[in-house]
């Protein structure tokens, strides 16, 4: 049988993305001693109508033990009903979406005279995991001597099998139409569910949770919650009140409350879990907030020395102000940290920012990149990020405390202009990453920031900026043909830059001097592309030059 | 003797004559069609010009090429149909390189 490492393994194996970057995720692992879980990239995902918030979180992990753990701050209570897993191959097609892209154009494809318009995307910044989901997902994995541990409340095999074929958790806490209420996201047809299990209530403010409980419409990207609908443990020693104990795939989950930072620290260790040095005081504000704390569980069948990606998990909440909480991070940061956010908003809400993060960085794009496709395109991007950030990745380099952020894509509705292969996001998708209307459509926008632990002050806080703009990260693969049109992303400009269709255009295309484009294919093949555009071009829309 | 000359003459711009006839009808419709420069359009087109030293030059193909390039519509914007903005086929035929 094979492995739940194995599996782990096979999904970061080819979960490819700038290499050299350390990237934070909202919250911080911890571990016992010596474990040190290193996290290299994450993505956050933000679903959010009206107050009703979906975060989705796609972590990778090494670490070197096979017990560790995670915990992410919440605003407000939840419960199981409010935690499951995402296929990972919907957040692969969000990469594929909304990453910076190489694309290659030709002078008709540039000008539209092709009959599509779109030149095709060669390459971007990062490859996305495999599909299947499902393998990394709970579901699978949660049964048999692979899962998790049978550490958790009920039955573990329970859970297992539910997370392969049946949905979600049973039981309408907070789901539905009972729970669900205002906020209604991911209720996935709450009327359609299964009544037959648990009777529990969330905490205050339940209603208008987004929920995800109740089967329905969105089962079958998601994988199953088992619930222990009895639990509450009060830890008298350290204030710590366990609201929740449940399985969702291969995490055990606990829903904490606790009355000071100190007390959640020391029971986390009672837990055979260390929180970094300083969180006491950072977890305080959170406490302070009336918080709680999600902590998720994790047994691995062996340490994972290269790092494994964990099965993306997705907890709904309500909360008034839109915040990530990415300090707790820091504390585990060895210097420079990268988080990429995706915000997926309301129809009108234009493109989402930071208020307290300062001014945008610019990240130079709508330029000719004289780069092989692949990597070399990852690390040449890397380098245009590092200089507009202004914040060296080696934090030997940066000078001192520092944050930058800058918008990579943002656009309404599953549009772009090219497209990738794969094309845009499906309605379905937008819905499984927790956005309750999609039919009605939707403002996505991806944000990265850098920061140093020293300068990220404040967990950043997000607005809907109701400024609707069209913009992806785009960069065009160098002919001489189009160096009229695009300046060089790297100096030095041409002199005589090249143009279409002029006299000097013919003369070149004569001499086989024009339209050399490689698209190489997924399979290494490497094909002429201008003499497949006519062959491949879809019917779409014109694009027009701008 | 005459008749003949003039025949010859007129079969079709010189290659001179045809980089500024060429370079005259794409910028117009550059300009036309996406706003272009005129002048920032002559100005690089002439720039980039050298005429291939080892290829035959075809007098009637850039005369249908020129034609042609006179005759070029603006793509549509939306259109979900192919259309007849190709470029002329003659301008990729006015200098056989073998």
């Amino acid at each position: 049988m094979e492995t739940l490492i194995r599996r782990l393994l096979a999904a970061g194996a080819l979960g490819l993305v700038l290499p050299s970057v350390a990237q934070a995720f909202c919250g911080t692992y911890v571990a016992g001693p010596g474990a040190e879980p290193r996290n290299k990239e994450s993505r956050v995902v933000v679903a959010r109508s009206g107050d009703a918030t979906t975060l989705t979180m796609f972590n990778d992990v090494a670490v070197g033990d096979t017990v560790f753990g995670l915990v992410i701050p919440i605003p407000r209570p939840i419960d199981g009903d409010n935690v499951r897993l995402l296929r990972a191959d919907v957040m692969a097609d969000l990469e594929g979406y909304t990453s910076p892209r190489l694309v290659a154009y030709t002078c008709d494809s540039w000008y539209g005279v092709d009959g599509g318009g779109s030149g095709i995307p060669t390459a971007r910044v990062t490859v996305p995991p495999p599909p299947g989901g499902g393998d990394t997902g709970g579901g699978d994995t949660g049964g048999g001597d692979t899962g998790p541990h049978d550490t958790g409340p009920g039955d573990a095999d329970g859970g297992a099998d539910g997370g392969t074929d049946s949905g979600f958790t049973p039981g309408d806490a907070g789901s539905g139409d009972g729970g669900g209420g205002d906020g209604g996201s991911g209720d996935g047809g709450g009327d359609d569910g299964d009544d037959t299990g648990s009777e529990r209530q969330p905490e205050e403010g339940g209603a208008g949770y987004p929920s995800f409980g109740c089967g329905g419409g969105g089962s079958d990207p998601i994988h199953d919650t088992e619930v222990d609908d009895e639990y509450e443990w009060i830890d008298t020693g350290t204030g710590v009140i366990v609201d929740e104990w449940f399985t969702v795939g291969v995490y055990e989950a606990f829903v904490l409350q606790a009355e000071t930072g100190q007390g959640l620290s020391d029971w986390l260790d009672g837990q055979g879990f260390a929180l970094p040095p300083g969180a006491d005081a950072l977890l305080d504000e959170y406490v302070g907030h009336d918080a709680r704390f999600l902590a998720l569980r994790v047994e691995l069948d062996e340490p994972a020395d290269a790092p494994v990606w964990l099965p993306p998990v997705q907890v709904g909440y309500v909360a008034d102000v839109l915040s990530l909480p990415l300090r707790l991070g820091t504390l585990s940061s060895d210097g420079v940290q990268d988080v990429v956010a995706t915000f997926i908003a309301d129809p009108g809400s234009g493109v989402m920012e930071p208020s307290n993060l300062g001014p945008a960085s610019r990240v130079r794009d709508e330029c000719l990149l004289d780069v092989a496709d692949g990597s070399e395109f990852g690390t040449t991007y890397s380098g245009l990020w590092e200089e507009a950030s202004g914040i060296p990745l080696d934090a030997s380099e940066t000078a001192g405390p520092g944050v930058a952020w800058t918008v990579e894509f943002s656009w309404d509705s599953g549009k772009c202009d090219p497209c990738p292969p794969d094309g845009p996001l499906s309605a379905d998708q937008v819905t499984a990453l927790g956005f309750p209307n999609a039919a009605y459509g939707w403002d996505l926008t991806r944000i990265r920031m850098r920061y140093t632990a020293d300068g990220l002050l404040v967990d950043p806080v997000f607005y809907a900026s109701g400024i609707q703009e069209q913009h992806q990260q785009r960069y065009i693969k160098h002919l001489w043909e189009l160096e009229s049109e695009l300046p060089n992303c790297y100096d030095p400009q041409p002199i005589d830059p090249g143009t279409c269709y002029t006299a000097a255009y013919w003369a070149k295309h004569a001499q086989g001097e024009t339209g050399r484009v490689l698209y190489e294919e997924p399979d290494g093949c490497k094909h002429h592309y201008a003499g497949l555009l006519l062959l491949i071009l879809p019917l779409g829309l014109l694009r027009r030059r701008r | 003797m005459i008749p003949l000359l003039l025949l010859l003459v007129g079969c079709g711009p010189t290659e001179a004559q045809f980089q500024k006839r060429a370079d005259r009808e794409v910028c117009l419709w550059k300009q036309g069609c996406f706003g272009e420069d005129y002048d920032v359009c002559m100005e690089e087109a002439a720039a980039g010009y050298e005429p291939p030293s080892q290829c035959d030059y075809d007098r009637h193909a850039a005369k249908q090429c020129v034609k042609g390039l006179k005759r070029l519509d603006c793509p549509n914007d939306g259109d979900l149909f192919e259309h007849d903005v190709g470029m002329p086929p003659e301008c990729a035929e006015v200098w056989d390189c073998g």
